[in-house]
């Protein structure tokens, strides 16, 4: 039903050249995944796809095609990274066309064997909160009471850096992750060597985490390119926590105001800053 | 070379014995899966637990690598010293054919990677046959058989509650010596499995073709029509079994420091950046192109071998579903139908 | 799952990423803008002197202990009986480099990569086109023709040589006596001089110089070495003056780690600038890629 309600609203504005692409999903080449697809004309229409298994972020791709009208199919968490983005002036919302889709969680795997994928256990925001269509009934779910962030995160964050082969894919899966040279890059001089020692990465994780802190949308596009499988949104997730607790707000869902690093007033609360 | 036989319950046993005068490389779980890595006293390695995530290029060559130390602006002497050598065990063809591939690069030319080779010398590899193709898999693309496996000494074919031993070379007969010989029972139930593995209808790729279509190609259209969701995150590149780019810094602390190098991946933009500024390739078709000729067509070239062993690792990790097959399918077409035009 | 494997200890001598240690014997400013010198080194092991034999067009990889390293050609001819570097400012090493002084030391490993093609170019008149830096590379060659005891295998030698202003002129007092000799036709500009300044010589682009002096092709070989866009510019210039790509000679860079063929980075196509190159005829250029 989502599927077509997306092929017809691709169809009808590539046609009346309202956009000049449209950013959706096609069937993937392996059981239980999709992949990112670009249609360009009406007749790439009938190959996007809507299931249970579409789960990279869109919002990533919009970088690719500046100037351009983009339509564009979005879940509620990745809706949240485009209102970060709307925020900080790196896209314009005339030139997007913006179908949400309200989402139960995305899983992996098909039938029997599908798995709701960990970022999707925690959501809270179940419905996009910017969108010119929203498509798709309202979504109750449970929601899996959030594993409490103790301090042995700490702990189990380093373990996990024993594991970090700092391909950086994290990174470039994230829509947020735009600067021209990320930190991890720069040269002159080298901030973080090259390799696999788990302090350098442990370094690069929690300087990336800083970057999207009350920003981040929480789409788990990171943890599902690691290679290594590392529940990289479990310390993002904490991250997140903290600046709500402390701003009393989550990035990205205000299209109104920007979120609470991206303001200032003397009421703010200065525990952070000593 | 008498074939041996190795019970599955005395696999942790046989691996031990062999350890004080080895350091043991073994496939190991690792959250769902398993990975390559040093086998501890008495662990028992993961032989069922499918494809490691990373490919055993890493046991001969780490992602990182001291080549000297030095202080106060002074290099450290080095001395050789010998380390235990190495047992690369349970390693699968496609990451048996990976070494083959970076022998050709790190092994020969005009000058040896002197790390490398001390390595690859001294270690001995215990191969393991597969019983079954993997989804992501298409070894068999390439003509490799995990029944006939390249550049081990001994390879273990499965036979029911235990693994025929096979030494393919001195080094591997001596290795599994202490072994009981094969019987006549477990000696067939390891041929019907390879039988088996060989009859099975598994899909594959045209690589004779793609490589004929893209021998002489460089410029064309083509590139950026695969382009498609990449986004040029290189985890791919890290988890190949042949991809051997590397990076060398200086790593220090005050007036202490080493030498060192660490994969690097083609995917990155900086990994051409000139210090001028100036960079040749800054799309990410270009560089996903360097990626593809590289495996396809300069490997082939320079060192008559591929850069692809079909282990499908790159296929299982990319995050947007880019899948090498589906490339290597609609390159030829085009790419052919161009030449033809 | 990490894998730590044991710290491998290679020999100096068998290790290829080992530096051999080097003194600065002599340090001299190149360009008024103090960007660009000169090292005269030495080396501070007999051995490693004795080891070291380079030809013309060849590089080394010059190390700052825990700055790194950077492929640097060799600037001094091998009938010199010293090496030098002309190094200019760029990025973290040659800034290190640049930090160092006399009786300083640094590593250098090499030497490395292919050499002008001498064989072919001997009895041939020979055409040097250089725009800035871009002389370090070629004066090696230029040294070695000019030597005694090569002198005579090569026919008439023409130098054609521009910077972007008087001060960026390198290696003035070899230059002024390449003016004086008489088996030489030395010919300068620069892009621009300021109004202050006392140069008396030509005014303009490297391109526009090798239109006027307009060297013969016949039986002639040229070498060029410069910024891209000069390059840009004198290859249709040889070209117009006839000269074949065969008979085009030049030395390329690149983003390069290993130096020895191994780390891949530095690839134009299948070719590696490190061991293929870095000199290249025009016409083996025409063979690949145009990505560099």
């Amino acid at each position: 039903m989502i599927q077509r309600a997306i092929q017809k609203l691709a169809r009808e504005k590539l046609e009346a050249k309202a956009i000049d692409l449209f950013l959706g999903y096609a069937r993937g080449t392996l059981p239980g995944r999709v992949k990112p697809f670009a249609a360009a004309g009406a007749a790439d229409c009938d190959r996007l796809v809507w299931n249970e298994n579409c789960d990279t972020n869109l919002v990533n791709y919009l970088a690719r095609y500046p100037g351009k009208k983009i339509g564009i199919v979005v879940k509620p968490c990745d809706a949240r990274t485009l209102v970060t983005l709307l925020h900080e002036n790196q896209v314009k919302r005339e030139n997007l066309f913006i179908v949400g889709v309200n989402c139960p969680g995305v899983k992996t795997g098909v039938g029997a064997e599908a798995a709701m994928q960990p970022q999707c256990l925690a959501c809270e925001i179940r419905k996009p909160p910017i969108a010119d269509v929203t498509l798709g009934g309202p979504v109750e779910t449970a929601i899996a009471p959030q594993a409490k962030l103790a301090g042995e995160l700490w702990d189990e964050f380093k373990g996990e850096m024993q594991r970090c082969i700092r391909c950086f894919a994290c990174r470039n899966a994230c829509p947020l992750c735009y600067c021209t040279t990320c930190f991890a890059e720069q040269t002159m001089p080298e901030l973080v060597y090259p390799g696999n020692d788990a302090a350098e990465s442990a370094f690069f994780q929690l300087g990336r985490i800083m970057h999207i802190a009350g920003r981040c949308g929480e789409c788990g596009g990171c943890e599902r390119a690691c290679p290594m499988d590392i529940p990289l949104q479990k310390i993002i997730r904490k991250a997140a926590a903290f600046l709500e607790e402390t701003y009393g707000e989550k990035a990205g869902l205000s299209v109104e105001t920007p979120g609470a690093l991206g303001t200032f007033s003397p009421t703010d609360n200065n525990s952070i800053f000593l | 070379m008498n074939p041996k036989l190795l019970r599955k319950t005395e696999i942790a046993a046989f691996v031990q014995s062999l350890a004080p005068s080895h350091t043991i490389v073994a496939p190991q779980p690792d959250e769902g899966q398993c990975s390559y890595g040093v086998l501890s006293n008495g662990a028992q390695p993961a032989l069922d637990g499918g494809r490691p995530r990373k490919s055993a290029k890493e046991a001969l060559y780490p992602q990182k690598e001291r080549m000297f130390a030095f202080e106060a602006g002074a290099v450290e002497p080095c001395s050789v010293e010998p380390e235990p050598p190495l047992i690369l065990f349970g390693v699968r063809a496609c990451d048996l054919k990976g070494i083959e591939a970076l022998d050709t690069v790190l092994l020969h030319g005009a000058f040896v990677d002197a790390f490398y080779k001390a390595r690859r010398e001294a270690a001995a590899i215990v191969g393991l046959a597969c019983e079954k193709m993997c989804p992501t898999c298409f070894c068999n693309s390439f003509g490799i058989d995990p029944y006939a496996p390249p550049a081990c000494d001994v390879n273990l074919v499965p036979a029911g509650d235990a693994f025929v031993a096979q030494p393919l070379t001195e080094k591997g007969e001596a290795l599994v010596a202490s072994l009981p010989d094969a019987d006549a029972a477990h000696l067939a139930t390891a041929r019907k499995a390879g039988e088996a593995f060989h009859a099975a209808e598994n899909p594959k790729v045209a690589v004779d073709a793609f490589v004929e279509a893209v021998a002489e190609v460089f410029e064309s259209p083509a590139w950026e029509g695969i382009v498609d969701g990449c986004i040029n995150c290189g985890g791919c590149t890290y988890v190949c079994p042949t991809c051997h780019c590397f990076d060398i810094v200086d790593e220090t602390i005050g007036h202490r420091g080493q030498r060192v190098r660490a994969w690097d991946t083609c995917m990155a933009a900086r990994f051409t950046l000139h210090t001028s500024g100036h960079n040749p390739r800054v799309t990410p078709a270009q560089r996903l192109r360097q990626r593809i000729l590289h495996k396809f067509q300069y490997m082939k070239k320079n060192q008559s071998i591929l850069g692809c062993t079909g282990c499908g690792r790159c296929v299982a990790v990319c995050p947007v579903n880019w899948d090498i097959r589906d490339a290597i399918g609609r390159l030829t077409e085009e790419l052919s139908t161009a030449s033809k035009a | 799952m990490t894998m730590t494997m044991p710290v491998m200890k290679i020999a100096s001598d068998m290790n290829p990423y080992a530096p051999m240690p080097v003194r600065i014997a002599e340090l001299s400013v190149e360009s008024a803008a103090r960007d660009t010198r000169l090292f005269k080194v030495e080396f501070l092991k007999e051995e490693d002197r004795v080891r070291f034999r380079h030809e013309p067009g060849q590089f080394a990889q010059l190390s700052v202990l825990g700055y790194g390293e950077a492929p640097i050609s060799i600037t001094s001819s091998p009938t010199q009986p010293y090496i030098e570097f002309c190094i200019k400012r760029m990025g973290e090493v040659t800034q290190a480099l640049h930090n160092l002084g006399e009786g300083d030391a640094f590593g250098i490993r090499g030497p490395y990569g292919n050499t002008f093609p001498r064989a072919m170019m001997e009895g041939k008149n020979i055409v040097f086109v250089a725009g800035g830096i871009g002389l370090a590379p070629l004066r090696s060659l230029i040294n070695f023709m000019l030597h005694p005891t090569n002198r005579a295998s090569f026919a008439n030698i023409t130098i054609i040589y521009g910077a972007r202003s008087p001060g960026d002129l390198l290696f003035k007092s070899e230059l002024a006596e390449w003016a004086k000799r008489v088996d030489v036709r030395y010919h300068e500009t620069v892009d621009a001089a300021p109004p202050d300044s006392n140069y008396q010589g030509k005014i303009g682009f490297v391109p526009t110089l090798l239109d006027e002096v307009a060297p013969s092709s016949e039986n002639a070989v040229a070498i060029t070495c410069g910024p891209p866009i000069m390059i840009k510019y004198v290859l249709p210039g040889l070209d117009k003056l006839g000269f074949a790509p065969e008979n085009i000679v030049t030395t390329l860079e690149m983003r390069m780690k290993c130096g020895i063929g191994k780390c891949g980075r530095c690839n134009i196509g299948r070719h590696y600038v490190c061991i293929d190159g870095p000199v290249f005829t025009l016409a083996e250029l025409k063979n690949m890629p145009a990505e560099f």
